[in-house]
């Protein structure tokens, strides 16, 4: 009887024998990333910047977000933006030496928001940041959080400043600040 | 497997002995000990046909021990023949003749040896349930919850009263796990095995809301699928579509994050879980829990890991 049993067991065992398929491993992709990576892409294809920025590259600048960076370069780097083709930079900090269409500053590195924002004054650079518009004048795109969705909202007024006329596809999804 | 051979090959004479045992005392079965003589000369065949013959005939077919004999052969015939083949139509009949023979067997000479043989056959429709389980399809999809289904009836019948809950969570788990595997090889056409994922999932999860591997898992299937959703944007996307493709995946991560919450509850500071909870926060830009939860996995990794 006792035979019998431990027959039954190792015929049963082939459930715990068998390690059963593996279990799901967490996507750790930067989804938030993504979607500013889209957003700052949309940014440079909707908006307008004077004539004398048409020529050359696009740069894009990105500092302190790697992850929107490495989304930059492998989804839209081989996008142009009209007939420029893209070029996208991670800085290591916030020195501008050159000129860049677009500087993305990520939210970890907010603190250099000034620093950047003297360093590109008059300049047609359009500043894109997380940090509170009002309280940081020079950037004309900002990131918020709305129903746990990145979106963004539009300083017009620091954009006209610096020659570049922002999109009507770009100001109907803002939010309103 | 040479443990697992030597144990059959024990019941196997243990069994013979039992038979022979019979076909001594009892003379008024001319037919069916045929048959046992056959199959004990090793010709199963041959044994299968006289067997047949003794449960067909007027003296005998109202015997038992006709019955039991006639299951005995044909569960050796799936054995030692059909054992790889799950639609094996002698382990159907070996389970017809046994369960006749227990309806036969007024006196209850030979329950024991049914319900052993009854327990075998039981475990082998089990051992099925779980194969198909590793190798679903989009044609065997039904098939192990069919055979699984038989393994409780059969299995049922030797252990009465019986729990069978854990077991229906493991093949639920299995299910799901299973139907993954399809999904993930064409993510947007085998949309349907997704939602059979989620499905199974939270059956296994009705049955024990305790389960911490049903509801990680479940937790990981749904936050996945709003990742896949947010991969998919490229230059293509337009500002609308994005927005609409991240109201999709924040639905996907708020379905997510209670089950991933839960297994937390249930295995807590569990490196993978916490990771989990601190994608899932993250991506829902709940930057506070984010960070509470960053914290928390800094300090696990400090420990050493889980």
């Amino acid at each position: 009887m006792k035979l019998f049993w431990l027959g039954m067991a190792a015929l049963m065992s082939v459930w715990l024998q068998h390690p059963d398929q593996k279990d799901p491993d967490l996507d750790e992709t930067d989804t938030v990333a993504i979607a500013k990576a889209n957003f700052l892409f949309q940014f440079a294809l909707g908006n307008e910047w004077p004539n004398q920025a048409k020529e050359g590259f696009f740069r894009i600048a990105v500092i302190g977000s790697p992850n929107v960076y490495q989304d930059l370069v492998a989804r839209y780097a081989s996008k142009p933006i009209g007939n420029q083709p893209i070029e996208v930079v991670l800085l290591p900090d916030a020195k501008i030496k050159e000129y860049y269409h677009m500087i993305y500053v990520g939210r970890s590195q907010d603190a250099l928001l000034p620093s950047v924002i003297e360093q590109v004054t008059g300049k047609p650079t359009m500043v894109v940041s997380n940090a509170i518009i009002t309280s940081q004048q020079g950037v004309i795109i900002s990131f918020i959080i709305k129903d746990s969705m990145t979106r963004y909202v539009i300083n017009a007024e620091e954009a006209e400043k610096r020659k570049i006329l922002i999109g009507s596809k770009i100001l109907s999804w803002a939010i309103s600040n | 497997m040479g443990y697992i051979q030597l144990t059959f090959r024990c019941l196997l004479s243990a069994t013979l002995l039992f038979i022979s045992g019979l076909s001594l005392a009892q003379v008024t079965h001319p037919i069916t000990d045929r048959a046992i003589v056959l199959y004990q000369e090793g010709d199963l065949m041959a044994a299968r046909d006289v067997v047949l013959e003794a449960v067909q005939s007027a003296a005998e077919k109202e015997i038992a021990y006709a019955w039991f004999v006639k299951g005995f052969i044909f569960k050796e015939i799936y054995k030692q023949i059909e054992k790889a083949n799950p639609y094996s139509e002698n382990r159907e009949l070996a389970v017809e003749a046994i369960e006749r023979s227990l309806e036969l067997d007024a006196l209850e000479e030979h329950k024991e040896n049914n319900l052993k043989a009854l327990s075998y056959i039981a475990t082998t429709y089990y051992n099925d349930a779980v194969k198909l389980t590793k190798s679903l399809s989009y044609d065997n999809i039904d098939e192990p919850i069919v055979f699984f289904e038989k393994y409780k009836a059969l299995d049922a019948v030797a252990n009465p009263g019986k729990s069978y809950i854990q077991q229906d969570v493991e093949i639920f788990m299995n299910l799901g796990k299973g139907c993954r595997l399809i999904y993930e090889k064409d993510m947007e056409q085998n949309v349907a095995y997704f939602d059979l994922v989620v499905e199974f999932y939270k059956k296994a999860l009705e049955l024990n809301p305790e389960e911490y591997s049903a509801n990680h898992n479940l937790a990981i299937n749904l936050y996945n699928r709003g990742v896949f959703k947010i991969r998919k944007i490229n230059h293509n996307t337009e500002i609308f579509e994005l927005i609409s493709i991240q109201e999709e995946c924040v639905i996907y991560f708020k379905r997510s994050l209670p089950w991933m919450l839960k297994a937390n509850e249930l295995n807590e500071n569990r490196e993978e879980t916490v990771k989990g909870i601190l994608a899932i926060y993250r991506s829902l830009s709940n930057e506070e829990q984010a960070m509470f939860y960053e914290d928390q996995l800094e300090l696990i990794l400090k420990n050493g890991g889980e």
